[in-house]
């Protein structure tokens, strides 16, 4: 853990921690090999009836399919509004994807093998370790929204190559390389578990520099060497820790801990070995223009643009497509940058490089575009909310009525005033990307009246960003 | 078994042939069986000239509308609720003439029972016709959310409201509010009723859950209930008294519209009903 001095809103103190496995059982669990197999297990079958769904569902309505209500209403939701913010990347832990490239790489499905692990276990490419290959393919997948959330064949094709891609660059390359640079659903995940008010990160590092061989990277009899590549004895982000666990079981020391801490103390991170990117900035930026557009189309009240996410017309969905690009891809860095810009020459420093303005302040659209995500999933979960509990009794659409709420109607919950809903979380949200955005500042420059000039241009882009986004969800 | 490069390309080939065969037999079969879509036919309402006018203070006179000729509208249940696919009230039938000066539009539909009472789990039958407030309506949907943002001009017609207006009584049930809380000597729920125009209302919508009724009210209509159907008649001045709020028609040109029918019996009220599709109205 980094110490910081600084304060978030000069009164949260950022070093604060409460370390969860201090208690006994919670470190007796998470040690336990079926930690955390058993919920991806339970994970795993309801993937299997997810896709039979999706698959059966064919191009029937997707308002009564269980896949599509399942992927794109309850579990978007949970992971935008609880899972992400709230237990960082939790759903990597439980997520069945990679579960039969880790099989086919260990041979084992619940016990360890020690020694080398199984299938090609090719390194990936250096200059592709990080978050593009993940921008890039969340921006594409973005592209089929229209239908993925309309039309169960979609979403079975989606988790479909999602499960098969995983598999198969398991085979070919090491350890967890898909879940860390390929998976569409990860890299947000990366990016937003910098805020989570949950970590896993090693206690005492006078053991690890003394304890070798490191087994959280290396593995021993109780558990792999990290599945992540991380180096668990020294990382400080959340980016990359896939929460599988195996470094609480590795260590012979319980030196490995899960902490709750203050919401976005990752931010302030900037270290050799975990340095703040243009990857991660790109990522933001891409994050927070997909929600406005998706805003746009899905909750927005201009048919027009609905029909062309839809691909009513060909014509339509390609302008669809070149608009989203250029706009995540372009205009919303390049507004940041002449912001950056502004923020450099308003603080008089000459000394500190444009682009580590540009980087640095892009981490506010962390805060920032969680708040507007979480807005959002709002504007997902009251309107359609209670199909859930339809497709739950009936996840076929056969006629089933296993938990008696079947014939529950759709049920609009608070629609009435969702819109002050959205807004109070996008303020709250708006706070923290201030707060964190002054402690940059004061990363950035050198001395504090610079930072308070420099800060100004960014303190008015993320207001405009939150005028935006108010007078989207409240009109 | 030792996992080689072989090995590797034969599982991808093995599972991309077999996901993409999989994906294919999806695309083209739903719920087992192959899906032929027809094209998609728009029905046509032609509003005539005529030089009659019609007084609906006299009731409704079918023979009025015995010559003109009728365009069958489907509807369809909304696919918000059970049952999805069964249409409770399949079909109406839409008449209309204009005389330069009026429109009428005259909409009958198959009912077993008159509905014109509210009470606990009792509803009203009605009819609605839609009109998007924009040339450039989307083709593909209907729903009220995503008319741009001029939104909708809905004329809304319910029998409880007609026996209200032309019958002058009333059609509440025998249930009834306690207006004083305890300890209060004075009424503190009063009941509000803006006195009737029409028994039409005249709304607007231009997002979901925006239904609101004009401040002007320029929609008259009746019904009348009679072997076991309905016929409403609407009347609107053809030029739009207000051109934010009203739809507008002129001779020769042609609008967008759409149906809406609610069975009271069969528990339709609010967002329950049988809508249509797009309808083409066309004056000549």
């Amino acid at each position: 853990m980094i110490e910081t001095k600084d304060k978030l809103f000069g009164i949260v103190d950022l070093n604060a921690r409460f370390e969860l496995t201090k208690f006994k059982p919670v470190r007796a669990v998470l040690k336990s090999r079926w930690m955390p197999l058993l919920p991806i297990l339970i994970n795993l079958f309801m993937f299997v009836i997810i896709l039979l769904a999706a698959f059966t569902g064919g191009l029937s309505a997707g308002n009564y399919n269980f896949g599509i209500m399942i992927v794109w209403i309850l579990w978007w939701v949970l992971l935008m509004m609880m899972l992400v913010p709230g237990f960082s990347r939790a759903w990597c832990m439980v997520c069945p994807f990679p579960i039969f490239s880790d099989w086919a790489q260990r041979t084992r499905l619940f016990d360890v093998k020690p020694g080398k692990l199984g299938g090609l276990g090719l390194k990936w490419p250096k200059k592709l370790s990080n978050m593009w290959v993940m921008n890039i393919a969340f921006l594409v997948t973005t592209f089929f929204s229209g239908f993925m959330t309309v039309l169960p064949i979609a979403t079975f094709i989606l988790l479909g190559i999602i499960i098969i891609g995983a598999f198969v660059i398991g085979l070919i390359f090491e350890k967890r390389t898909f879940c860390l640079y390929l998976c569409p659903v990860s890299g947000f995940q990366g990016l937003y578990s910098q805020f989570a008010t949950v970590e896993v990160r090693r206690k005492d590092w006078e053991i690890c520099k003394n304890h070798n061989p490191k087994t959280c990277y290396v593995g021993n009899e109780k558990g792999y060497g990290c599945p992540w590549n991380r180096t668990p004895f020294d990382f400080q982000k959340n980016t990359y820790c896939g929460m599988c666990l195996e470094c609480l079981k590795t260590c012979p020391y319980d030196n490995m801990a899960i902490n709750l801490r203050p919401p976005g103390v990752d931010l302030l991170v900037d270290t050799k070995r975990e340095p703040r990117g243009l990857d991660e900035a790109w990522k933001a930026f891409i994050m927070l223009g997909i929600a406005i557009v998706f805003y746009l189309a899905f909750q927005g009240p201009w048919g027009f643009f609905k029909d062309m996410v839809r691909g009513v017309t060909l014509p339509g969905y390609l302008g669809y497509i070149a608009f989203h690009t250029v706009f995540n891809l372009l205009i919303i860095p390049g507004v940041f940058f002449v912001f950056a810009y502004l923020s450099k020459r308003l603080s008089g420093n000459t000394e500190v490089p444009l682009k580590s303005v540009f980087t640095n302040f892009a981490y506010t659209l962390i805060p920032m575009g969680l708040g507007v995500w979480m807005g959002f999933s709002v504007g997902i979960l009251l309107p359609n909310g209670s199909y859930i509990l339809r497709v739950l009794s009936d996840p076929f659409a056969w006629g089933w009525n296993l938990f008696g709420t079947a014939q529950i109607p759709w049920t609009p919950v608070l629609t009435g005033i969702m819109g002050y809903i959205q807004g109070a979380i996008l303020i709250v949200f708006f706070a923290f990307a201030v707060g964190y955005g002054w402690l940059l500042a004061k990363q950035i420059y050198a001395d504090v009246k610079q930072a308070k000039r420099g800060f100004i241009p960014i303190l008015t882009f993320l207001t405009l960003i939150t005028l935006v986004f108010l007078w989207l969800f409240v009109g | 078994m030792k996992i080689t490069k072989p090995i590797v390309i034969a599982i991808t080939l093995v599972l991309t042939i077999a996901f993409v065969a999989l994906v294919y037999f999806g695309m083209t079969r739903a719920r087992g069986a192959p899906v032929a879509v027809p094209p998609l036919q728009r029905a046509t309402l032609v509003s005539h000239y005529k030089t009659q006018s019609l007084d609906l203070t006299q009731d409704v006179a079918l023979a009025d509308w015995a010559d003109i000729p009728g365009t069958a509208v489907e509807l369809v249940y909304q696919a918000m609720i059970p049952p999805w696919s069964k249409g409770l009230i399949p079909a109406v039938t839409a008449k209309s003439f204009h005389n330069d000066t009026e429109l009428y539009v005259y909409v009958t539909w198959k009912d077993e029972s008159e509905n014109r009472a509210l009470g606990v789990g009792e509803f009203s039958d009605a009819v609605a016709l839609m009109f998007p407030l924009s040339n450039d309506a989307p083709p593909s949907t209907l729903m009220m959310g995503f008319m741009g943002k001029q939104g909708v001009n809905v004329w809304h017609w319910q029998a409880t409201q007609d026996t209200e207006f032309w019958s002058k009584k009333s059609v509440s049930a025998d249930a009834y509010s306690d207006f004083l809380y305890p300890f209060e000597e004075q009424e503190t729920l009063t009941i509000a009723k803006s006195p009737l125009t029409s028994a039409v209302s005249d709304l607007l919508a231009v997002k979901v859950t925006t239904t609101t009724a004009k401040a002007t009210q320029n929609v008259q209509g009746r019904g009348v209930w009679d072997k076991g159907a309905w016929h409403v008649v609407f009347k609107r001045a053809l030029k739009a008294t207000n051109a934010k709020e009203d739809a507008a028609f002129a001779h020769g040109a042609r609008k967008l519209m759409a149906f809406a029918a609610w069975s009271g019996d069969k528990g339709d009220r609010g967002g329950r009903k049988s809508i249509s599709d797009w309808v083409q109205l066309e004056f000549r």
